[in-house]
């Protein structure tokens, strides 16, 4: 089985908005993709389905062959856009949290990466700043050895300098055959990693292709691409 | 996974009783050791004394308050705000099953229901004295002895039990309920509690009637016997048991198969 993640006719609303309309795609394993839409285009919508957060109102999806559930969350390290620490514990804490649920959790990897942006194991996370605990998130998602990460906004909350040693994290840290989804609407910083992007807009695909080929055909970067499609 | 999860539920609601509970029992001895109720007698001028007796009082009986209201404010935001809010996001991350979720919640809350009970009793112990406690508790021992025989010791401590497990379900039924709202979730929350006791005091009215009339008839006569007494209850736990099962699984098919977190 070649993709990691396939869906078909997905299809979810919010009373009589859309969020997304007959979705179908197959995403393979061991490419970096990016889902790129505006604000209020389905993307978080999108990844909360992949995990089980949200139902569908129609249709399926399935990652590596099974419906969102246990099977799907053993495999799936997901970095959702909002802060779900618990106020009460400590870096300490969380880090043996992550290791007692998930079997692919890699402590030393946490620890270092941690140590690398100056954050202390002992603090609080109560005490820490927005864009401190979105680092912390970010490296206990990155700390798993999963086979599909789900990463909405990584980026968006952290300072440039930040932004660099995140993407180069992510970038370091996956296995070959592992997939990453980047939800983003800040494409520039993103491009260099990408393989290959899917436009989103109103909760339909509007482009689905690889870097390689939007160069290609369009003669464009893809961030120029972007605001091309999104024009308002 | 269960017993993962219930380490740290535990982990994260001792932080809130532990303190709570030695509070209240350190208050206790105070009380216990200044007599406000002695020097309210016995003072004659002494207003600081009358002060400082009366605000001993004041300030245990609002401790025991706050320990009612802090078991039932944590029970409702465990489940509230750790699965259904922010941190919901986590949670129903890890490959968990939903129903151990639920269950962690139910042991955790119920544990912190019957030790806030029984701390309680202990501070009221201190606060009187074990003379009155004690004479007290063997009065209803021997009336439970009188009227249920020693079935009354293993049925009634299992259907107190059972009916606190009943009573946190209904509660965490309610909220799970409110989610399938897309809006106004906290009041349709509070909406659904209200029906569900409804239905619930309507079916056991009706449940007691059907029982008394039919299987322990002397139960409804004022007189009822050692054996339709005991009949009686032994009914009534298969009557919680239903409610449980019942709260459990709706309350688990919405987490499984109908969530969707904001």
């Amino acid at each position: 089985m070649n993709n990691i993640l396939e869906c078909r006719n997905l299809t979810k609303t919010f009373g009589t908005l859309k969020a997304l309309d007959n979705i179908n795609l197959d995403i393979p394993r061991g490419k970096i993709i990016g889902l790129l839409g505006p604000n209020a285009s389905g993307k978080t919508t999108f990844l909360k389905i992949c995990n089980g957060l949200l139902t569908p109102s129609s249709g399926e999806i399935t990652i590596g062959g099974y419906k969102p559930g246990i099977e799907t969350k053993k495999i799936v390290s997901y970095l959702p856009e909002k802060t779900y620490l618990n106020d009460w514990m400590k870096v300490s804490d969380i880090i043996s949290f992550f290791r007692d649920f998930y079997e692919d959790f890699n402590t030393d990897k946490a620890y270092d990466m941690l140590g690398k942006l100056g954050i202390r194991t002992n603090d609080r996370l109560k005490t820490m700043s927005k864009g401190t605990k979105e680092k912390v998130q970010l490296i206990l998602v990155m700390s798993r050895e999963s086979q599909l990460y789900l990463l909405d906004e990584p980026i968006g909350g952290v300072d440039p300098a930040s932004r660099d040693y995140i993407l180069d994290t992510i970038l370091r840290n996956y296995n070959e055959n592992a997939t990453i989804i980047i939800s983003t609407h800040i494409i520039s910083d993103i491009e260099k990693i990408l393989d290959e992007v899917i436009f989103i807009k109103q909760g339909n695909i509007v482009l689905n292709k690889t870097v390689d080929e939007i160069r290609e055909e369009n003669q464009k970067s893809v961030d120029s691409l972007f605001r091309e499609v999104f024009r308002c | 996974m269960l017993a993962k999860l219930l380490k740290y539920e535990f982990k994260a609601t001792s932080r809130t009783f532990i303190p709570l509970y030695i509070v209240l029992l350190v208050f206790a001895v105070i009380n216990r050791i200044i007599t406000p109720e002695k020097i309210l007698i016995s003072s004659n001028s002494f207003i600081i004394k009358d002060i400082l007796a009366v605000v001993g009082i004041t300030l245990y009986i609002g401790l025991i308050l706050a320990v009612v209201v802090v078991t039932l404010i944590i029970m409702i935001q465990r489940f509230y705000k750790n699965l259904l809010g922010n941190e919901g996001y986590l949670m129903f991350t890890l490959p968990v099953q939903s129903w151990k979720l639920i269950a962690s919640k139910v042991i955790t809350s119920l544990t912190w229901s019957v030790l806030s009970f029984f701390i309680t009793i202990t501070s009221l112990v201190i606060v009187i004295g074990p003379k009155n406690i004690v004479s007290g508790i063997r009065d209803m021992l021997a009336f439970i002895q009188k009227s249920m025989g020693g079935a009354g010791f293993v049925i009634l401590p299992i259907y107190g039990l059972l009916a606190v497990v009943s009573s946190i379900l209904t509660v965490f039924t309610a909220i799970a309920l409110g989610q399938l709202f897309s809006r106004h979730r906290v009041i349709a929350s509070f909406g659904m509690y209200c029906a569900i006791y409804a239905v619930y005091q309507l079916l056991m009215l009706l449940y007691m009637l059907l029982v008394g009339n039919n299987i322990a008839p002397t139960f409804l006569k004022g007189t009822p016997s050692i054996w339709d007494l005991n009949l009686f209850s032994l009914l009534f736990i298969l009557f919680e048991c239903v409610r449980i099962s019942i709260n459990f699984v709706i309350t688990n098919k919405i987490l499984k198969n109908k969530l969707n977190l904001e």
